[in-house]
């Protein structure tokens, strides 16, 4: 979908708002952080920056963010537990901003996480960096898959197949797809003006993933942990531009 | 929020197993195992063999499936 230079005004300022909502949210992640108060914070700030939570009813999605905690994948709904000590937690939120959408997730580590887990930390944002970096007008979809795919595979990192990113602006997810491997389907090219979350999911262990008994919650079916960092990009004639910065975000792994 | 990449596909229950696992027989033949998503779960909904069922798969398992809605015979 391409956006209007108008809507990209928007898009713009609702993915800076994003940002913030998550900077607020990251001073909560620390052991006895209760999930459900940290989903009830996350709606409080996306309203008070003047939006909505993107998530909410989408699909019929109950909750304003994802939380998924150590070997949950994505679309966690939030559970009536507290963070502790040695745990991640990706928090992936979407904010509605004047008709468009904006998504963006990171995984914090709460205290201190082996060396395993900042291994996983560090190749799923080599990822998002070197998928993104592929991206401008004329390039393909596939450019992007296959720059996180060498990316996450050369570091013995998994991928799980069946989350993929996605085109987003007026919808939550618009095509194109964009998956974190080479897809041997349809190939689309990227236009100027067109807006993507790109976003690695990436685990230590199998590609296999449960779906909880809530219908929405994913984990690995071995118990161990997966990562996620997602941001949203407009694809600009020459290259990029990042509407949802994680740079504030991360940089204490 | 990652989209899912998943394929909806009709199918016939052929047979239940233990744990909420039930054999599947796909219009055109191929069976499969399926569980039932958690939606179904929550709200009780039994299935039966005979019942026709709509599945959801990923592309890259085609053993193995997750029942999303029992039809109403």
């Amino acid at each position: 979908m391409t956006l209007t230079p108008e809507e990209i005004n928007y898009l713009r300022e609702g993915g800076r708002r994003l940002v913030l909502v998550l900077e607020r949210l990251r001073q909560e992640i620390k052991p006895g952080t209760n999930l459900r108060l940290l989903a009830k914070l996350a709606e409080t700030e996306a309203k008070r920056q003047g939006g909505l939570p993107s998530f909410q009813g989408f699909e019929g999605y109950p909750a304003p963010v994802c939380l998924c905690v150590n070997d949950q994948v994505v679309h966690c709904l939030p559970r009536d537990i507290q963070l502790k000590d040695g745990d991640i937690i990706t928090v992936d939120m979407g904010l509605y901003y004047q008709g468009l959408h904006t998504d963006a997730a990171v995984t914090w580590t709460v205290g201190r996480v082996s060396p395993s887990v900042t291994r996983l930390l560090d190749g799923a944002y080599a990822a998002l960096l070197a998928g993104t970096n592929e991206v401008r007008a004329g390039a393909k979809v596939s450019s992007i898959s296959r720059a996180i795919e060498k990316t996450l595979t050369a570091r013995g990192l998994t991928i799980f197949r069946q989350f993929v990113g996605h085109g987003v602006g007026r919808k939550l997810h618009e095509s194109p797809m964009i998956p974190n491997f080479v897809d041997r389907g349809q190939d689309p090219t990227l236009t100027s003006a067109m807006a993507i979350a790109i976003e690695p999911i990436t685990g230590l262990g199998t590609d296999e993933v449960i779906t909880e008994a809530d219908g929405w919650s994913t984990r690995t079916a071995d118990g161990r942990p997966a990562a996620e960092f997602e941001h949203t990009v407009l694809v600009t004639p020459t290259g990029y531009e990042v509407i949802t910065p994680l740079e504030t975000l991360i940089g204490s792994h | 929020m990652a989209d899912k990449q998943v394929i909806e596909l009709e199918g016939t229950v052929v047979e239940a197993l233990p744990n909420a696992t039930f054999k599947v027989e796909l219009e055109g033949g191929h069976t499969i195992l399926a569980h039932i998503s958690g939606k179904m779960r929550m709200h009780y909904i039994k299935i039966l063999p005979g019942d026709k069922v709509s599945v959801e798969m990923s592309p890259y398992d085609i053993e193995k499936g997750r029942i999303t809605y029992r039809h109403r015979a």
